[in-house]
């Protein structure tokens, strides 16, 4: 379990997080969701540790993070950056067995994890041994997602994990993702704008705006019980397109 | 065990055995160099192993001899009186002496010959003019000087003299001595400071102006050696006696016209001198064929450029990491190298010279050249580490640490191989530029390309010039040639394509 009490972040003058809590249950997935500059980014960098929040702690399974820690605790986290974030100058395969490969893993148990994670992935293990320019976006993703997982983690966080891609392969990693889930009962964090994403991959539902938490519940309560207007707002700029541009081709 | 304390033996009895070579030293001009030929040439008769230190800059070669780093080399009376004493009144040759030992210095008898500074005027406006003494010059404010760099900064030479015989004129020009006469010959200047035993003075007509108001002192020739050599080297102390007022004016003039008209060598001038003068029979050593000139010359400017760059990548590359870590160190580390990097050649190699004088660490020779390199390699390799460090991208350097990998291998894996195509241009950048400064070490008796180059400028000779430059030019390309054949090695193969 994943619990964040009271952070905050401010950068210069712009209150990038205003003091929140929250809590990741074990094996869940929660979203994030919310437009660019809400600060969703922000919540997952002070969890990564990327970032220090100017007030509050957060703690895995009771455990709070501290300096001294955050070495030992990444590698209990499994992080998909944006695009992947793959480094160019290694092969897939030495990008995905990176971390292994320097806590001195044997390389039959290497082998036999890349195997594991290339079938959960659904990664055709040839393509390992090309450099991340040589694959397509999806592939690439297949392979951060399988570097993030390598270790086992307790907890995943994915920031925009599939914000790059085209709408086919999006919709078809998407299917994917919801199946790894619910095989590896992970508590996830996910970050997105994408309300279809959220709903379909997510448990629940976290709706961020100007650095705080509007509306936390499943995709019918933020639906039914909106509590605010920018939550209907948020909600209807995402169904909206799609269905005026159904009613104009009926019309 | 019992190896090495009978190598250790050896080298011991070696060094006894074995004595250290007499080294020689002469300026940068060609009297000096057939002077220093003619001592090396007596110390060789007498039996003693010589190394002569050729053409080193006029202000470093008394640092080079008080330091040690050469044992002997010719000097003028008026430039100790003037320029290196300037400060105190020494009227005559035993002032000179007194102050001399003063430093551990010993001065031989004056060896015949006044090469004083001269004051000479193009033959046809000499002939429109009439003029015969520096005073008639303050009636042609319009005429045009140039003067050879020494001259245009000597406490004896332009500042005093313009004020001596309160001289008008405007346009006055420093350049190297021997362009002078070209930019006289072709109309370009009309007046040009010479040595009285300039044999060019002869060959294109030039007037001599008298000195009517006494302002140049006697430039007698001498000999200084360092004390020591007494001990070290008694016999040779001795033959120089036999130099002592040998070598009038029309002599050393004539030894001059031999090198600088005729084109003969230095040494086979000196050998000449010493068999006719002195009946010494020296056995000049056959010179290099140009291959082996070339050759060696080459490894010589290879020690230079290699052992410069080398150190410099071994200090710039981490310099340059703790600039990218820390900004503020970084400003500091980059600034300091900028100034480093704005101080030019020549200023830089003498104010070396002056720093490790006191320290007693060479001021002549490969060492102070290749510390100059050095200072001036760091700063292109310092910037492009910190600027391919800088270029890695956000997202992939937060990758590296949430993957939880520590700092210093996050460096190695990760930062480093992003960095290095940045890093190696820096490096391939700074290689090709050293191996044009290392020229420079012609200046110090460092070796290398700049050596012929040096003795080119001063006998005007094209041939020798192009011996020093046009190897020079291929290194270049080799080096560059080399850093790309590198660049395809190190550069991780994942960034070759991208």
């Amino acid at each position: 379990m994943l619990e964040l009490c009271d952070i905050s972040k401010r950068y210069g003058d712009t209150q990038a997080l205003h003091p929140t809590s929250l809590v990741f249950p074990c094996e869940r997935t929660k979203a994030l969701l919310g437009t660019s500059g809400c600060g969703k980014s922000t919540l997952l960098r002070l969890i990564a540790g990327l970032i220090q929040p100017d007030s509050g702690s957060i703690r895995l399974n009771g455990e709070p993070l501290t300096k001294k820690n955050i070495q030992s605790i990444r590698q209990r986290m499994g992080y998909v950056i944006q695009e992947g974030g793959l480094f160019p100058h290694l092969s897939l395969r030495a990008n995905i067995t990176l971390m292994a490969r320097h806590l001195g893993w044997p390389t039959t148990k290497i082998d036999q994890r890349v195997a594991v994670l290339g079938k959960l992935t659904r990664l055709d293990l040839h393509f390992l041994e090309r450099f991340p320019w040589q694959v397509s976006g999806g592939q690439r993703q297949r392979a951060a997602l399988m570097r993030a997982l390598f270790l086992d983690p307790v907890i995943l966080l994915l920031d925009e994990p599939l914000g790059a891609l085209d709408p086919i392969i999006r919709a078809e990693l998407q299917a994917e993702l919801c199946e790894i889930f619910s095989t590896l009962r992970k508590t996830v964090v996910l970050v997105t704008h994408d309300l279809g994403e959220a709903a379909f991959l997510a448990d629940e539902i976290a709706l961020l705006d100007a650095g705080r938490i509007v509306q936390q519940g499943k995709l019918e309560e933020l639906v039914e019980f909106p509590a605010t207007p920018f939550v209907t707002r948020f909600i209807n700029s995402q169904r909206h397109p799609f269905e005026r541009g159904l009613r104009k081709c009926e019309g | 065990m019992r190896g090495i304390g009978l190598i250790a033996a050896l080298l011991l009895i070696a060094s006894t055995v074995v004595a250290a070579p007499l080294r020689v030293g002469s300026k940068d001009f060609t009297e000096s160099v057939i002077l220093g030929e003619i001592v090396s040439g007596l110390a060789r008769h007498q039996g003693y192993p010589v190394i002569h230190k050729k053409e080193l800059g006029g202000s470093m070669i008394w640092l080079a001899l008080l330091s040690g780093e050469i044992d002997i080399y010719p000097e003028y009376t008026g430039t100790l009186q003037r320029e290196i004493f300037a400060g105190k009144t020494l009227p005559d040759d035993n002032a000179i002496r007194q102050e001399l030992r003063l430093h551990g210095v010993m001065m031989t008898r004056p060896l015949g010959f006044n090469n004083s500074y001269a004051i000479a005027v193009r033959p046809d406006i000499d002939a429109h003019l009439a003029l015969t003494r520096i005073s008639d010059l303050q009636r042609h404010p319009a005429l045009r000087f140039g003067f050879s760099n020494a001259f245009m900064d000597r406490a004896d030479g332009w500042p005093s003299l313009r004020q001596r015989y309160q001289l008008p004129q405007k346009k006055v020009r420093g350049m190297e001595h021997v362009l002078t006469y070209q930019a006289l010959q072709q109309g370009n200047i009309d007046v040009i400071d010479a040595y009285t035993t300039d044999p060019h003075i002869a060959m294109y007509h030039l007037r001599i102006l008298e000195d009517d108001r006494k302002h140049f002192p006697r430039y007698d020739g001498v000999l200084l050696y360092r004390q020591s050599l007494i001990e070290q080297a008694p016999m040779l102390v001795e033959a120089l006696s036999q130099l002592e007022g040998r070598i009038d004016d029309q002599h050393m003039l004539a030894l001059n016209q031999q090198v600088e008209i005729e084109g003969y060598s230095e040494t086979d001038v000196a050998a000449r001198f010493l068999a006719e003068t002195l009946g010494i029979k020296t056995n000049t050593q056959t010179t290099l064929s140009l291959a082996a000139r070339v050759w060696q010359t080459t490894l010589e400017h290879l020690f230079l450029v290699i052992t410069s760059l080398s150190a410099a990548i071994i200090v710039a590359v981490p310099l340059g990491i703790i600039a990218a870590k820390r900004p503020w160190a970084g400003h500091f580390i980059v600034g300091v190298a900028e100034v480093v990097q704005t101080i030019p050649g020549l200023a830089f190699l003498v104010l070396l010279s002056v720093i490790f004088a006191p320290l007693n660490l060479p001021t002549i020779g490969a060492w102070p050249m290749i510390t100059a390199l050095f200072f001036y390699c760091l700063l292109p390799i310092i910037r492009n580490t910190l600027a391919g460090l800088n270029s890695v991208a956000d997202n992939l350097r937060e990758s590296a640490e949430v993957l939880g990998l520590p700092p210093l291998v996050r460096l190695r894996l990760i930062e480093l191989p992003l960095a290095s195509p940045l890093i190696l241009a820096g490096i391939k950048t700074t290689a090709v530029i050293n191996v044009g400064y290392a020229a420079l070490g012609g200046l110090i008796g460092a070796g290398g390309y700049g050596q012929p180059i040096m003795t080119g400028l001063r006998l005007n000779s094209s041939a020798l010039m192009l011996e020093g430059a046009i190897p020079a030019a291929l290194m270049a390309l080799a080096v560059k040639g080399l850093f790309a054949w590198l660049e395809r090695r190190l550069v991780p193969r994942g960034l070759r394509g991208v």
